[in-house]
Order: C-alpha cells, then sequence, then structure tokens
C-alpha cells in the first residue's frame, strides 16, 4: 500500500476530524486533508486528486450518504474509494450504504486498530481487483 | 349593529343637536355608546372563545401528546448519554495520565542515574528502558487520542436534544399566541436519514463493529 495517498477526511466536528488525521498519521499516511460537509468535500474531489475519501454520515448541508452518491455518479470520481465513518449503525442504513457503493463501513465509536483493518482491506480489494 | 346604523345614528345626533333637543341627542349617544361596548363584548367573547379551543385542541393534539409521551423522555434520555458519554471519556483521559505519569518520573529518574554511573553497560540498560516507555507512552497517547470521540457523538445527540426543545419551544408559543386552529400547524420533521449514535438498545441498529461486519459480507462487501 502506498502510504503517500491523497486522503480527505469528512466531519463537521473538527474533534473528530483530528482524531481520524492523527489515527491516519500513526498509520504512516500522511497526505490528509479535511473537509466539513458534502458541499464542501464534492469540489475539493473534483480538482484535488484525491485517491481516498473517509466520510462521516450525519452532517449538516451535504450527507455522508449523498456523497458517495454523487461521487460515484461522477464520471472523474467513480472509482475513489470510499470509507464510511458514523454512528449511524441501523440496518437499513447499511444497507443503504452498501447499495450506494461504499467500499467500508466503520461505526462509532471505533477503534485505531478498526480503522487500521478497513483501510488495508479496502487496498487489499482494490489490487485484487486491478 | 352595522356600519349604515351608526351612520343613521351619527345623523340623528347631529340633527337632534341643531334642532336643540338635548334629550333626544342624550338617546342617540346612549344608543351609539352602547352599540360599542356590544361590539367590544362580542370581541372578548370571540377571543375567550378561540382560547377556549385552542386549549381544546391542544389537550387533543397527537403532536404534542406525542412529544409528551415520547420525546421529552427521549431528550433526558438523551443527555444522560451525553453524561455518561463525557464522564468516561473524562475517566479514559485520567487513567491513561496515571498510567503515564510514572513512567515519564522513572524515564527522568532513570536517565540521570545512568548519567551518574557514566558506564556503557548501564547507559545501554537505560537506553532499551527507554525504547520501551516511549511505545508505553505511544500506546497512552493514542488513548488520550481515541478518547476525543465523545465530542462528536455526544455533539450530535444534544442538536438533536436541541431540535426537540426548539420543537416544545413551538407549540407553548402556539398557546401563548391562541392561533392553533386551522392550517397553521406546522409538521415536525419526519424521523428519517440520519439520526446519530444509537443510544440504548434499539432494533434494528448495531453498537458493534462485529455486527456490521458480518452485515456487511452478507452483502458483499
Amino acid at each position: 500500500m502506498n502510504n503517500n495517498i491523497k486522503i480527505l477526511i469528512v466531519d463537521d466536528f473538527s474533534t473528530m476530524r483530528r482524531i481520524i488525521k492523527n489515527l491516519l498519521r500513526d498509520l504512516g499516511f500522511n497526505n490528509t486533508h479535511e473537509a466539513d460537509d458534502g458541499n464542501t468535500a464534492l469540489p475539493m474531489l473534483r480538482t484535488g486528486r484525491f485517491e481516498f475519501l473517509i466520510t462521516d454520515w450525519n452532517m449538516p448541508g451535504m450527507q455522508g450518504i449523498d456523497l458517495l452518491r454523487a461521487v460515484r455518479a461522477d464520471p472523474h470520481l467513480g472509482k475513489l474509494p470510499v470509507l464510511l465513518v458514523t454512528a449511524e449503525a441501523r440496518r437499513d442504513q447499511i444497507v443503504r450504504a452498501a447499495e450506494a457503493g461504499v467500499n467500508g463501513y466503520i461505526v462509532k465509536p471505533f477503534t485505531a486498530q478498526t480503522l487500521k483493518e478497513k483501510i488495508e482491506k479496502i487496498f487489499e480489494r482494490i489490487a485484487a481487483t486491478a | 349593529m352595522g356600519t349604515a346604523d351608526r351612520l343613521q345614528l351619527a345623523r340623528n345626533l347631529v340633527l337632534a343637536f341643531e334642532q336643540g333637543s338635548e334629550d333626544e341627542a342624550a338617546d342617540v349617544l346612549r344608543s351609539l355608546h352602547e352599540s360599542g361596548s356590544r361590539v367590544l363584548l362580542r370581541n372578548v367573547a370571540e377571543l375567550t372563545r378561540d382560547l377556549h379551543h385552542s386549549l381544546i385542541g391542544l389537550s387533543s393534539d397527537p403532536q404534542l401528546a406525542e412529544m409528551t409521551r415520547s420525546d421529552m423522555p427521549d431528550a433526558r434520555h438523551r443527555l444522560s448519554y451525553v453524561i455518561e458519554k463525557t464522564e468516561a471519556s473524562a475517566h479514559r483521559v485520567l487513567a491513561a495520565i496515571e498510567d503515564l505519569t510514572p513512567i515519564a518520573e522513572r524515564l527522568v529518574s532513570g536517565a540521570t542515574a545512568a548519567l551518574a554511573a557514566g558506564d556503557m553497560a548501564t547507559l545501554k540498560a537505560f537506553i532499551d528502558e527507554a525504547s520501551l516507555t516511549g511505545e508505553l507512552m505511544q500506546g497512552g497517547l493514542s488513548e488520550i487520542l481515541m478518547a476525543q470521540e465523545y465530542q462528536d457523538l455526544t455533539g450530535q445527540v444534544i442538536r438533536r436534544t436541541i431540535e426537540i426543545v426548539a420543537q416544545v419551544e413551538g407549540k407553548l408559543l402556539t398557546l401563548l399566541t391562541a392561533e392553533l386552529p386551522g392550517g397553521s400547524r406546522e409538521l415536525r420533521p419526519a424521523r428519517t436519514g440520519a439520526q446519530g449514535p444509537v443510544i440504548g438498545p434499539e432494533a434494528n441498529s448495531f453498537n458493534r463493529q462485529d455486527d456490521v461486519d458480518t452485515l456487511l459480507a452478507e452483502l458483499g462487501l
């Protein structure tokens, strides 16, 4: 796995963005950027050549599930790996996220180990299908 | 009494004054005054009836009943969750600090002792120990980092509680202004979409990543 990949972290709570940013740094990923909802994230994704998206679901403005759908609908972003990190943990929500094409789903509260495993799994799958 | 009637009375009044008939004028004035009082009384009666209807409407309002029955206890429940979560987080940070403090103290005293001893064997032993100490400290710092997640989770819960309070406030304002009947009633936002963390046991929800992973595997992820 290339540790220098460019990652966008989207969460409306700055504390959670910092936590994820720090965890990623511990895992060796230093090229991280932040946005506070889908509306600010989408233009960044369209111009910023990001290689991985980690997003919350419940945000004012554009929610994570809508950001995911917008990414999948965009011809240039369609294949971007997306990991949802969210407190939304209802069965129908997880099904909706899967149907929308999410690559991984982590429920808050989560551990550093879970984040590590999910990211590794996503890149393993991408490598296997590439 | 309508406008035309009152206009006629006013004409009669002018006529009575012009003819110098004081008694006639006094009668007309009395009629006009009584007509005004009746309008006032009718307005008070209407207001009273409206208020009465509003109160009855409020007591049988399914939205308000639902708020009292479900939303208010829900808000209390949510605020209790905030207390639990912030308390647990504070303890988590304090425990990490209590664990790290003696480790840091040992590192300082070890360095002083090793420098005082001055021989290579003691220095090497100290460096080995310092390496382990560094790992312990990294672990403690991660623990403090992860403990900050409470802010996001409780923030979502407090936001939802503010919504509930705002809805109750709206209802009470409606009562105060007594304008309930008709289409002015605001509909509560439907409970769909994102709802924040699951608090307590709830059907069809997962609190553990393992359960989520099982479902995701079923879905081919």
